[in-house]
């Protein structure tokens, strides 16, 4: 279960957190929906301890990321691009992360089998498009068979295809009873891939429960979004 | 830490530029000592050489140990190298800390690698020059009679000093963030002029910079500077500083 608790955050004096409260349970697929820029990914890179938070506490499975032994095994996560540097080939990118956590070399082949990067797998970084990027992050955060899954605006860059693939991914996953927290500022992708929603704009957490709980008296989720956040801005 | 360790010198090894640094410092130090030995024994023949044959082939030793601060640098510089807009962005350093986020514990295992990659390259550099020269050097040939007690501290200084030069590169690109500039300070300062070296000729205060001090593990007979021990202490205490200072400012930034 991953549990964030009144968290606060400011960027050179601006405030990109205030105060944002929410759970993401196992066995679910919770969606972070907000405009780009309400404070997603500053929320995702301090449950990931690459940030500092001002205030406030973000856990997973009851302990701060920078607690965890191996945190691979535990947590997989993407965030911008591929996170791997361009003159490597996607194998030799994937081998140092895999002995950095201890984990089994052969799930090496089967994750870039499974995000369909087999035949690149000798391939550089840098000849990668958006796609095939994204595809490797992906690999990387399956790479240690963690039970909860932080994606950071996973479909970004991905072909309808590809947006199918993940759809699928992330309902398995949860299916599989692991923790899955997705964000994005697609309500489309939303609707149709998350149980239940935290919506942020403008750093606070606007609303949050399953879709139906969220869409409320709305006509649709977009209906709701875009009244949640305009209020969140004001 | 060993897994940690292991996983860097993978990383080290799958890239091409940390390759191509290690393998030119090896490779281009062996060839200039090549390349010189034979004026050097005519100079030795004819009793005009400046120095004795060791001081002219410990010399040598320094111009690689420009390839082991070009490493050190892109060990780092290359965890801050963003990926193209097109390619969606992003850095190493994010899947490193995702890897391993107590960040002392990523800075120690990453410079453990660097000293294990450091001390196979220059043993194999030292090793290469003194062969090579004592092949072409002939009777002034260094290893002919055996490295007295000296020569083989200058063979240690000389590792030593590669390693801790490596460091000092290292150390500085944490806090810079960026190859660029660690490495034109440092390369320039170390091959094309030397700031420090001009400095001493001002202040005998610039004895005390570590690339100055550390030289004297090498350099014997200068009749300036400080002791050879006193010069590797020196030096290890810089690159010691500088490691802390970086490794606490890394630990307190945002990634």
């Amino acid at each position: 279960m991953i549990e964030i608790t009144h968290l606060t955050k400011h960027h050179r004096g601006t405030p990109a957190v205030r105060d944002v409260s929410f759970r993401a349970l196992p066995g679910r697929v919770t969606g972070f929906l907000g405009p780009n820029g309400a404070g997603k990914s500053s929320t995702l890179r301090i449950l990931l301890g690459l940030d500092h938070a001002d205030g406030g506490t973000a856990t997973i499975g009851g302990k701060p990321y920078r607690e965890l032994a191996s945190p691979l095994r535990t947590v997989g996560a993407l965030l911008e691009g591929s996170g791997a540097h361009r003159s490597r080939t996607a194998r030799a990118h994937l081998e140092w992360v895999a002995l950095s956590n201890g984990i089994a070399r052969d799930r090496v082949p089967r994750v870039l089998d499974e995000v369909g990067l087999t035949d690149a797998a000798g391939t550089r970084i840098r000849k990668f498009s958006l796609g095939m990027s994204r595809r490797l992050g992906i690999a990387t955060a399956l790479l240690g068979d963690p039970e909860v899954l932080v994606l950071d605006e996973p479909v970004n860059g991905l072909d309808p295809e590809g947006i199918r693939w993940l759809r699928r991914l992330v309902r398995t996953a949860a299916d599989d009873g692991r923790t899955v927290l997705l964000s994005s500022h697609f309500m489309a992708e939303m609707s149709s891939t998350a149980d239940d929603l935290v919506v942020i704009a403008a750093g606070c957490v606007v609303a949050q429960g399953s879709i139906d709980e969220v869409v409320g008296d709305h006509a649709g989720l977009e209906d709701a979004f875009f009244t949640l956040t305009a209020g969140g801005k004001a | 830490m060993r897994q940690l360790v292991v996983a860097e010198l993978r990383k080290l090894m799958s890239l091409p530029i940390a390759l191509l640094a290690g393998g030119l410092s090896v490779a281009g130090q062996v060839a200039i000592g090549a390349l010189t030995a034979g004026g050097l024994r005519e100079r030795l023949d004819a009793g005009t050489a400046y120095g004795s044959a060791a001081d002219n082939v410990f010399q040598l030793v320094m111009p690689g140990a420009v390839g082991a601060i070009v490493l050190g640098v892109v060990l780092v510089g290359s965890e801050y190298t963003s990926n193209s807009t097109d390619a969606g962005g992003g850095r190493q350093i994010t899947t490193s800390l995702l890897a391993v986020p107590q960040r002392g514990r990523l800075v120690a295992g990453k410079a453990l690698a660097l000293v294990i990659a450091s001390v196979v390259l220059a043993t194999t550099a030292i090793v290469g020059v003194l062969a090579v020269t004592s092949v072409l050097l002939g009777p002034h040939s260094v290893l002919a009679n055996g490295l007295d007690g000296a020569e083989r501290g200058r063979a240690v200084g000389g590792l030593v000093y590669w390693t801790l030069s490596a460091l000092i590169g290292f150390g500085i690109t944490w806090v810079t963030r960026s190859g660029v500039i660690p490495l034109i300070v440092l390369v320039v300062n170390s091959s094309v002029v030397s700031v420090t070296y001009l400095l001493s000729k001002v202040t005998s205060v610039a004895y005390y910079f570590p690339d100055l001090a550390g030289l004297r593990m090498i350099i014997r007979d200068t009749g300036t500077g400080v002791a050879p021990l006193t010069g590797g202490l020196v030096m290890a205490l810089w690159t010691a500083g500088i490691l802390l200072a970086s490794g606490f400012l890394f630990a307190r930034r945002d990634a």
